[in-house]
């Protein structure tokens, strides 16, 4: 084999049930967990990491590979892929905003292989579906051979590719709560090509007065900021006071990067807001 | 579960354009290096080896993906589809081939496997699709000749919108 852009070698373990996911991960805690790979493998290949074991997840057994809806929430599995999700009529209904997040994500030949979990323990900062998952109040399910624990999107990130995860611990399930039928969605970003991440990009729910906003590409975690719909400043003000509050992370113009994110913030919210029941205009 | 320490092997089985296949693969091995290498299938181009050009695009399961960016061990029961499924039984070119002749969309072909893998995918729903849309899930394919409007315009007269 030739071996130019090859992973470096490691122990590659096929799991065929949860508790041997835990299993794997109790003898390797620091091993990289395979999914739809899409953000793996590019690093493996250019050995930018060496994990000494990979944990393959997607033999799993008697997974479901499509979202569910319980009533109450949307619930997604380890090896559920971002395309069956965008072409979920279960998300379209009850998550409108993820789906269309999802058309965002790279092109169709990333999102056949990705998942959402995946995308979620990977944290990119740049990436529409960490934010997504933080607007949308979404919580994942984490397990270990130590048991297992729920935490909320606003506890999951904690900087540009990290987590709250410990080691040993992976992400078996997310779970979406139903999006309020007055609500409405928008979504804005700007990158150079389709196909890259964003520089910047916002999320926004419009809901019976209430305006969420959540950026990424800006800050270094996904935050949830409120601007409170009946106040008399206009929206363009109180959308720069929150930008002013998340430093951009990584360099470039800082006056260009503030612009991206007034102006998307701006998009989106008005999205929302058109959006959202007809009685629901905080102007 | 299965465990293969570093340096060692794996038996898969997979179906690489209706013909199955079981070998040997260091689980370490990109799936576009097996059927390059292993199975001589070269129409699959490999271009950057990180998922960013597209070239090496194929057929997982009916649905297109990046060889490169896909273990072979990931292919165990799987069926793959390559740009060598696109020949006629009478060795003729598939329609979508006769189209990107026709519209000028290919030059030093490099990309073309990977193109034509990507857009065999959209065909049943190309003709529905927004100019921006088609755009867009063209948008992971790199193509440093034609401009993409021809591949646009190619992808419409085969997907039967054009003539």
């Amino acid at each position: 084999m030739r071996t130019d852009m090859k992973p470096a070698p490691f122990t590659y373990l096929r799991a065929r049930t949860r508790a041997e996911v835990d299993e794997a991960l109790t003898e390797f805690p620091d091993a990289a967990l395979l999914a739809g790979g899409q953000s793996l493998l590019p690093q493996l290949n250019e050995r930018r990491i060496r994990p000494a074991a990979l944990v393959d997840v997607n033999a799993l057994q008697d997974e479901p590979e499509h979202p569910s809806w319980d009533g109450d929430g949307l619930r997604i599995g380890p090896i559920v892929r971002q395309a069956a999700l965008e072409r979920s009529p279960e998300v379209a209904r009850h998550a409108p905003l993820l789906a269309t997040a999802l058309r965002k994500v790279a092109y169709p030949a990333v999102r056949s292989r990705g998942t959402l979990v995946g995308a979620l323990a990977h944290a990119h900062p740049r990436s529409e579906l960490p934010a997504t998952f933080v607007l949308l109040g979404g919580t994942v399910q984490v397990r270990s051979s130590g048991g297992t624990r729920k935490v909320e999107a606003g506890e999951l990130f904690t900087g540009p590719c990290r987590t709250s995860l410990r080691p040993g611990e992976w992400i078996e399930g997310v779970n979406i709560p139903g999006a309020s039928p007055t609500a409405g969605f928008g979504l804005a970003e700007f990158s150079r090509r389709g196909a890259d991440f964003a520089l910047c990009g916002a999320v926004a729910r419009a809901d019976q007065g209430r305006i969420s906003l959540v950026w990424f590409g800006r800050g270094a975690t996904p935050r949830p900021h409120s601007l409170p719909g009946t106040s008399h400043q206009p929206l363009a003000a109180r959308i720069a006071q929150h930008v002013r509050e998340m430093p951009h992370f990584d360099g470039g113009d800082a006056a260009y990067h503030h612009h991206l994110a007034s102006s998307l913030a701006m998009r989106a919210v008005r999205q929302a807001l058109k959006e959202a029941s007809p009685s629901d205009d905080p102007r | 579960m299965i465990r293969v320490s570093p340096g060692n092997e794996l038996t898969v089985r997979l179906t690489v354009n209706e013909a199955g296949h079981t070998l040997r693969v260091d689980p370490r091995e990109p799936l576009s290096d097996v059927l390059r290498h292993r199975l001589g299938l070269t129409g699959t181009h490999v271009g950057c080896e990180q998922g960013v050009c597209g070239c090496c695009t194929i057929l997982f399961d009916g649905e297109p993906a990046r060889a490169c960016l896909v273990l072979a061990v990931q292919a165990d029961g799987h069926e793959i589809r390559t740009v060598e499924s696109l020949t006629q039984p009478d060795g003729g070119l598939h329609p979508l081939q006769e189209a990107f002749g026709r519209h000028h969309a290919l030059q030093c072909g490099f990309c073309t496997p990977g193109q034509l893998m990507n857009a065999l995918a959209l065909l049943p729903r190309a003709a529905s699709m927004s100019d921006d849309d088609l755009r867009g899930a063209i948008s992971g394919q790199l193509c440093r000749c034609t401009g993409y409007t021809p591949i646009v315009d190619a992808i419409r007269t085969a997907a039967g919108d054009l003539t």
